[in-house]
C-alpha cells in the first residue's frame, strides 16, 4: 500500500481580489447554493431543474410575474441597501424586520391622523415619520454594539426588538385601529385616497420604486463609492475603517459611537421606508401579514450583493424573483418556508467564498 | 387551574429553555458564538416529530433530533472554526437554513398528532406534597435536564477537559502554545452544544406540544441566546434563568383571559430580556466583574494559527 501524506498550508493573499474575481466567486457561491438545495429537493422527490426553470420563467419572463418581481424588489432593496451600511461597520443588525414594521406603523398613524392633508404633503410626511420611527427602533442596536461588553449583544437585541414591533401591530389592528367594517378581520380600514401611493396601472408596482432606487444610488454615491479601493467620502472611509479595525479607527479620532449611530439610523430608516411603501403602496391597509420576513431575506441580499448598493440591486432582483416564483414552489407541493433553504445556504456559500477570496490554500504531496 | 398544574407547566416550559441554553453555554465557553440555535431547534423539532410519527418510537425521534442539531452545529463549526469566517453571519445563515429545513422535514406531518412522552413519577420523591407533582412527576427528558445542570457544571469547573475548554475560550493562542488542540476542543463543544439544542427541539414536539406546526418555536431560540448571557455562562444560573422564562411563558398563556391585550403580554419575555441585558451589560463593563464571572473573552474571535 502506498500511503501519502498531504501537507496543506493556508496563506493570506497579499493582493486584494479584483472586481472580476469577486463577481465570479459570488456567482459561483450562488450556483453552489442552488445545487445544494436542489440535492435536498431531489431527496424529497421534487425535480429541482423543472422547479427552477418554472420559478425563473414566471418571475422574469411573464408579464404578471415580472410585475410581481418588481413590486417585491421595492421593500427588499430598501432593507438590503440599508443593512449594507452597518454591516460594513461590523454592526450586525438583524432586526430590519422590526424597523420595517415600525415604518409601516408610523405611516398608518400619519395616514389616518392627518387624513385631511393633500397627498403632496401627506405622503412625504408618512415617509418622514416612518424613517424617524424606524431609525429610533434601530438606535439601541448601535448603543449595545459600542457599549455592550458581550460580543453579539447587538445581534440579540436587534432581533429581540422585532417581537415588540410585531406585537404592537397585532395590538393596533385588533384594538384601536381595527376596521369597524372589516367583519372582525384584524386589519385597519383602507387608507384614505390621498394617503395611497400611486401604482403603475394594472400592477402593484408603486412609485416608491423611484424613491428607493434614488436612495440606493445616493447611498452608493455618498458612502460607498471608491477610487483605487479607497472610499471617496470621509464618512464612507470612516465606516470602512471602523469595520476593519475599530481600535485603530478610534485612536485616529473616529468615534465608533458616532459612526454606529449614523449607520443604524440609515439602516433603520431605509428598512422603515420599505415598510411605508409596502403599506401605503401595496397593501393599502395595515395587516399583520405585512411581515413576510423580508428583513431576514435582506441580510442575505446584502451579503450576496457584496455590501455594495449596486451589487445589491442585482441580488435583490434575484431574490424578489425567487419570492415571486414562490407560487411555483407551492405548486410543486413544498411549503413556502423552504425558500429559506435558498437564503440560508447561499449565505453560507457566500461566507465560504469570502474565505477563498482572502486566502490561498497550497498543498503538496509528501512521500 | 390548580397551583400544582401551573407549577408543572412552568417546569415543562423551563425545560425547553434549559437544555439548549446549556448547549449554548458549552459552545460559548469554548469561544464560539452560535446564533443558529433557533434554526437547530426548529429543524430538529420537525425531524424528531417526523421520525417519531413514522416509526412510532419516541427514542428514535429524540435521537434524530439530536443528530440534526449536531449536524447543523457541525456546519457552523466548519465555517467558523476551520474557515475562520464571521461567526455572527454564519450563525444567522444557520438559523435561516434551519427554518427552511424544518419546512422540508415537517411537510408531510403538518396536522398529525402523536402520543406525547409519558410522565414517569419518581418513586418516593413524587409523593412530596406540591414539589412531587410539580418536579418529580415529569417525563424522562425533564429529569435529564435536572441531571445535565450539575454534570455540565462538573465538566466545566472540576475536570481537566473543563479547564481546557475555558482556556480555549479565554485565550486560544496561549492554549495552542501549550499544545492544546484548539480546533478539536472547539468542534467538540460546538457539536455537543448543537446536540443539546436538538434535544431541546425534540422535547418541544415529542413532549411539550406533541404536534408539528410551521414556525412553532416562535423565536424562542433567540431567547436561549439571550439567556446564555443573562446566566453569565454558568449552568446553575442558567437553571434559574430558564425557570424565570418558563414563568413568563406560562403567564403568557394564562393571562389571555384577563382582559389585558394579549399583544402586551406577548412582549413581556422579549422586553424583560432586553432589560436584563442592559443591566448585565452595565455590570459586565467593569473589568473586575468580568474576571470574577469568567466571561469567555475570546468569544467570537476566530483562532488562526501562527
Amino acid at each position: 500500500m502506498n500511503i501519502r501524506a498531504v501537507e496543506i498550508n493556508i496563506r493570506k493573499k497579499s493582493e486584494k481580489p479584483t472586481f472580476e474575481a469577486s463577481l465570479v466567486i459570488r456567482v459561483l457561491s450562488l450556483i453552489m447554493g442552488l445545487v445544494f438545495v436542489a440535492a435536498l429537493f431531489l431527496l424529497q422527490g421534487v425535480n429541482p431543474l423543472i422547479l427552477y426553470i418554472n420559478i425563473f420563467r414566471y418571475a422574469f419572463f411573464t408579464l404578471n410575474g415580472l410585475a410581481e418581481t418588481l413590486s417585491r424588489v421595492i421593500p427588499l432593496l430598501a432593507i438590503a441597501v440599508g443593512l449594507s451600511i452597518p454591516f460594513r461597520a461590523r454592526i450586525d443588525n438583524i432586526g430590519a424586520e422590526g424597523q420595517f414594521l415600525m415604518g409601516a406603523i408610523a405611516a398608518t398613524g400619519v395616514a389616518f391622523g392627518l387624513a385631511d392633508l393633500p397627498s403632496i404633503l401627506l405622503i412625504p410626511l408618512m415617509f418622514v415619520a416612518g424613517f424617524a420611527l424606524g431609525a429610533l427602533w434601530a438606535v439601541p442596536v448601535a448603543i449595545f454594539r459600542v457599549k455592550g461588553q458581550y460580543k453579539g449583544s447587538d445581534v440579540v437585541v436587534s432581533f429581540l426588538m422585532v417581537f415588540p414591533a410585531y406585537s404592537l401591530i397585532q395590538y393596533l389592528v385588533n384594538g384601536p385601529w381595527r376596521d369597524p367594517g372589516g367583519w372582525g378581520f384584524p386589519q385597519t380600514p383602507l387608507f384614505p385616497e390621498n394617503a395611497q401611493i400611486m401604482q403603475v396601472p394594472g400592477t402593484q408596482i408603486h412609485l416608491s420604486i423611484l424613491l428607493v432606487f434614488a436612495l440606493t444610488f445616493l447611498i452608493h454615491h455618498y458612502l460607498v463609492r471608491t477610487r483605487d479601493g479607497i472610499p471617496e467620502t470621509k464618512l464612507g472611509y470612516e465606516i470602512n475603517a471602523v469595520g476593519q479595525n475599530p481600535a485603530a479607527a478610534e485612536s485616529a479620532g473616529v468615534s465608533f459611537l458616532r459612526i454606529a449611530l449614523t449607520a443604524m439610523v440609515i439602516s433603520g430608516g431605509m428598512a422603515a421606508i420599505g415598510g411605508v411603501g409596502e403599506v401605503a403602496g401595496n397593501l393599502l391597509r395595515l395587516r399583520p401579514e405585512i411581515s413576510t420576513n423580508l428583513g431576514f431575506t435582506g441580510i442575505v441580499v446584502a451579503w450576496l450583493g457584496g455590501l455594495n448598493p449596486l451589487g445589491i440591486i442585482v441580488s435583490a432582483l434575484f431574490f424578489s424573483g425567487l419570492l415571486a416564483g414562490g407560487v411555483e414552489i407551492q405548486m410543486a407541493g413544498l411549503p413556502v418556508t423552504v425558500i429559506n433553504l435558498f437564503n440560508g445556504s447561499i449565505l453560507l456559500f457566500v461566507l465560504l467564498a469570502d474565505f477563498f477570496m482572502k486566502y490561498r490554500i497550497e498543498w503538496r504531496v509528501l512521500r | 387551574m390548580s397551583i400544582e398544574l401551573v407549577g408543572s407547566s412552568i417546569v415543562t416550559a423551563a425545560t425547553f429553555f434549559l437544555i439548549p441554553t446549556l448547549g449554548e453555554i458549552l459552545a460559548e465557553r469554548s469561544g464560539i458564538l452560535n446564533l443558529g440555535v433557533e434554526g437547530m431547534i426548529i429543524s430538529s423539532a420537525a425531524g424528531a416529530f417526523g421520525v417519531a410519527f413514522m416509526t412510532g418510537s419516541i427514542v428514535l425521534g429524540t435521537l434524530a433530533g439530536m443528530a440534526i442539531g449536531g449536524l447543523l452545529a457541525f456546519i457552523h463549526g466548519v465555517i467558523s472554526i476551520t474557515f475562520t469566517r464571521n461567526q455572527v453571519v454564519s450563525g444567522i445563515s444557520l438559523t435561516i437554513l434551519g427554518t427552511g429545513l424544518s419546512g422540508l422535514l415537517g411537510r408531510d406531518f403538518v396536522g398529525s398528532i402523536i402520543k406525547a412522552l409519558e410522565p414517569v413519577p419518581i418513586p418516593g420523591l413524587s409523593a412530596i406534597p406540591f414539589l412531587g407533582p410539580v418536579f418529580f412527576t415529569k417525563d424522562i427528558l425533564v429529569y435529564t435536564s435536572y441531571v445535565l445542570v450539575p454534570v455540565l457544571w462538573f465538566i466545566l469547573f472540576r475536570t481537566r477537559l473543563g479547564i481546557l475548554i475555558r482556556t480555549v475560550g479565554e485565550n486560544p493562542t496561549a492554549a495552542y502554545s501549550q499544545g492544546v488542540n484548539v480546533t478539536l476542543i472547539r468542534y467538540l463543544c460546538v457539536v455537543s452544544g448543537g446536540v443539546l439544542c436538538g434535544l431541546g427541539g425534540a422535547y418541544l414536539t415529542l413532549a411539550w406540544m406533541p404536534a408539528w406546526t410551521e414556525g412553532m418555536t416562535g423565536g424562542r431560540g433567540w431567547i436561549v441566546i439571550a439567556l446564555t448571557v443573562v446566566a453569565l455562562w454558568h449552568p446553575v444560573t442558567a437553571f434559574v434563568g430558564s425557570y424565570i422564562f418558563g414563568i413568563f411563558q406560562v403567564i403568557q398563556f394564562s393571562f389571555q383571559l384577563s382582559g389585558i391585550p394579549v399583544a402586551f403580554i406577548n412582549m413581556l419575555p422579549y422586553l424583560s430580556t432586553i432589560t436584563f441585558m442592559v443591566v448585565w451589560g452595565i455590570l459586565l463593563s467593569r473589568q473586575k466583574v468580568r474576571r470574577i464571572i469568567g466571561a469567555p473573552s475570546a468569544l467570537c474571535v476566530p483562532f488562526e494559527k501562527e
